[in-house]
């Protein structure tokens, strides 16, 4: 009997002086960075306050490329049974992720936080990116939107009001056609550039009231007669000369600032770099409207891993919460440019001061009143489907494809891919 | 007892055992790395992925679905148009480098050297800089034509066909001089009193490489050409880097197409499908490698 007792003793003060001994935990957290600058290194400050007052954890943030390589790098790390512990993806790789059964679901920590109450302060316009089907998989951290910018001396040199951007596609068109300069039959100044992304080509079919998915995510309007309408308004500026065939974002902001084009659509990612390289009196506004006003959202959001313990998992719930509290949120918006993940960010001092020298972050966060969706297509092989779009968009752009049969094709690709989904 | 046949097959075993044991470290590898994916894309070629992971045997689906796709026609076309325009001059150049500097000349280290050069830097990393050579606005490219009096506000990248011949100059770049060593060793094989007696019965220069350098040296250029080939099959990295594919999909070749399918759509179906096609077209151009070595191909000895 003494014997036992004594063996249970010596087991119950080994096993305490090993959970007193424990390694904190080590979480590994893939992250990309979208847009050049030093967006590693604050990633890296961030992580390291986080680890300064977490002492039980310690957070290894890894590089891991961009976006679709990030996705690649957790997915096959996970296949391997060596998966990361928190990920930052971008909107449509959380539904494969989804489909590939890599990450959990948040439902529960955030019941446990208080459910609605923790999630009220987030803009609904980015959580919507962080649900697959109802159910919320991410917490959004990295989040732009496209936005409008223009050339406000250009806009005194043709007699525009400085102050009143165009506001629908109508107006769009107009200014368009004052601001390019023509010799001939060559355009010498674009009035407006729009990036080749799907992105803006769903931007403008909800503007034209159409929708790109439906809420399951099984299903694509892409040769709805609004997304018809909305293409052959894009190849419309192109077939009259106003916006050049083919400019990606990088391309676009560059000719912004050289004073190649007057008026651009761009991310808000591109405020930073435009501050610093305009040298004349620039503004940004709403996107135009047609038969409403609509902006699609972009970026990344945080996920947790699955096949990894629970006791990692709670500590990666306890990172992703710190990033999006509201220091952070202002703190990580303030540095990149992305715009805060949550209202009351803009309550933080640093933060209010911040949008005092630099109104256009105001203005990027008030747009979220005109997302709808999120970032279409929400679907199950959105990446697909967005290439499909960008696709169909460059062919009519390029004037090889009719709207309606660049469309018509693209709807035909989606159905093949989204068949077995439902 | 042991007759003395008995001792010869032993022997005879012996020698065979031998034999396997030593290719078998490499067959183990080529089992475990080429083998067994081979096998494993045919078997995955045959599904399809649906929601939350559940797959679905679909049989030949997705080899219908895309031999019947406009995107997987073009990408075949694409690369057809690649192998053709890269392989030809990356080859001839590689001849003619060869024969230039196989002649005893001022600086040809040096010469040989800077030729060879573009084959040691890797490949992603020579697209880098590449993509500012072909930049529209100061990409030197469009600066040397400009100074010919050529067009030169030509966006190389971005516009269609010009996207597909960066890809095809930087390909030529990149191979040639490694061409260029492998038709050197050959040309030193070739036998110096063969063009001496050629001199005495009065053959000129286009004669002695038609009638001596050519035939000798095919085995040489059969091979650098079907490498060439493949090389223009396996070859993604500057399309990785420099287009994606773009634009419209111009640039996009059939690895390309698999790494996309793979890789950024996770449609393993599709992208293993692809994959059996060209291992397929592989498959044909070694046997041709072989088969014509031991038919088409002038060997002298």
């Amino acid at each position: 009997m003494r014997k036992v007792l004594v063996l249970l003793l010596t087991t119950f003060v080994l096993l305490t002086a090993i959970v007193f001994a424990a390694d904190p935990i080590i979480l590994r957290f893939y992250f990309p960075v979208g847009v050049a600058g030093p967006l590693a290194r604050y990633m890296g400050e961030l992580a390291d306050e986080f680890n300064k007052t977490h002492p039980d954890i310690i957070v290894e943030p890894i590089y891991s490329g961009g976006y679709i390589e990030t996705l690649q790098r957790a997915l096959t790390a996970s296949k391997a049974g060596n998966p990361p512990d928190v990920a930052l993806l971008t909107a449509a790789d959380i539904w494969t992720a989804v489909d590939e059964g890599i990450v959990i679901s948040l439902e529960e920590y955030v019941e446990s936080e208080g459910g609605d109450t923790f999630l009220e302060p987030y803009f609904d316009a980015f959580l919507a990116d962080c649900t697959v089907v109802g159910e919320l998989y991410a917490l959004p951290f990295q989040k732009s939107t496209p936005i409008f910018y223009y050339n406000k001396d250009m806009f005194r040199e043709a007699g525009l009001d400085p102050d009143k951007p165009p506001t629908t596609w109508a107006e769009l068109k107009d200014y368009a056609n004052k601001l390019a300069i023509k010799q001939g039959n060559e355009t010498v100044r674009w009035g407006v550039q729009i990036p080749i992304d799907q992105w803006l080509l769903s931007a403008f079919i909800m503007q034209n009231g159409g929708l790109v998915n439906n809420e399951a995510g099984t299903e694509t309007y892409l040769n709805s007669q609004e997304a018809i309408g909305a293409l052959e308004f894009m190849r419309s500026l192109v077939a009259e000369g106003l916006m050049p065939a083919r400019r990606l974002f990088g391309d676009s902001s560059a000719d912004f600032v050289a004073g190649a084009t007057a008026m651009m659509y761009n991310s808000t990612g591109s405020l930073a770099f435009v501050r610093e390289s305009a040298s004349f009196e620039w503004g940004v506004a709403y996107l135009p409207g047609n038969v409403r006003r609509a902006v699609p959202t972009g970026g990344g959001q945080f996920v947790i891993m699955a096949g990894i313990p629970e006791a990692r998992q709670k500590a990666s719930w306890e990172f992703i919460k710190w990033m999006t509290a509201p220091e952070q949120a202002a703190t990580w918006s303030m540095k990149t440019g992305y715009v805060a993940v949550r209202e009351d960010a803009f309550d933080v001092p640093a933060m209010k001061e911040y949008v005092l020298g630099f109104p256009f972050a105001l203005v990027a966060r008030d747009q979220l009143q005109f997302v709808l969706v999120g970032e279409p297509p929400a679907t199950h092989g959105a990446r697909q489907i967005s290439r499909f779009m960008t696709d169909a968009l460059e062919a009519a752009i390029a004037g090889r494809l009719t709207p309606k049969n660049a469309l018509d094709s693209a709807q035909a690709e989606a159905e093949r891919v989204l068949r077995p989904y439902r | 007892m042991w007759g003395e046949e008995d001792l010869r097959m032993t022997r005879k075993w012996k020698t065979y055992l031998l034999g396997y044991l030593l290719v078998l470290p490499s067959f183990l590898f080529l089992i475990v790395f080429t083998y067994y994916p081979v096998i494993r894309s045919v078997w995955l070629s045959l599904f399809q992925k649906g929601a939350r992971g559940v797959t679905r045997f679909v049989g030949l689906e997705n080899y219908e679905y895309m031999f019947g796709s406009g995107l997987f026609r073009q990408v075949m076309w694409n690369n057809l148009v690649y192998a053709i325009g890269s392989t030809l001059p990356a080859v001839a150049l590689g001849l003619l480098f060869a024969i230039l500097l196989n002649r005893k000349l001022r600086l040809r280290g040096f010469f040989r050297f800077s030729l060879f050069y573009p084959t040691m830097i890797p490949i992603a990393a020579a697209s880098m800089v590449w993509i500012f050579l072909f930049s529209q606005s100061y990409g030197l490219l469009n600066k040397i034509l400009g100074i010919f009096g050529l067009p030169s506000n030509i966006d190389w990248l971005n516009t269609d066909p010009h996207a597909m011949i960066a890809i095809i100059l930087v390909s030529i770049w990149k191979f040639a001089g490694y061409y260029m060593l492998l038709f050197l060793a050959g040309l030193q094989s070739i036998d110096e009193s063969l063009y001496e007696a050629a001199v005495i019965e009065g053959a000129n220069v286009w004669h002695k490489f038609r009638k001596i350098t050519l035939p000798l040296l095919s085995p040489t250029t059969f091979f650098i050409t079907l490498v060439a080939i493949i090389n223009s099959f396996q070859s993604v990295d500057q399309i990785y880097v420099m287009t994606r594919g773009g634009p419209y999909n111009t640039t996009n070749v059939l690895l390309y197409y698999i790494y996309q399918n793979g890789f950024v759509y996770w449609d393993t179906g599709v992208a293993s499908s692809a994959s059996v096609v060209l291992f397929g077209i592989l498959l044909v151009l070694t046997f041709v490698y072989y088969f014509g070595l031991q038919h088409f191909v002038h060997y002298e000895r």
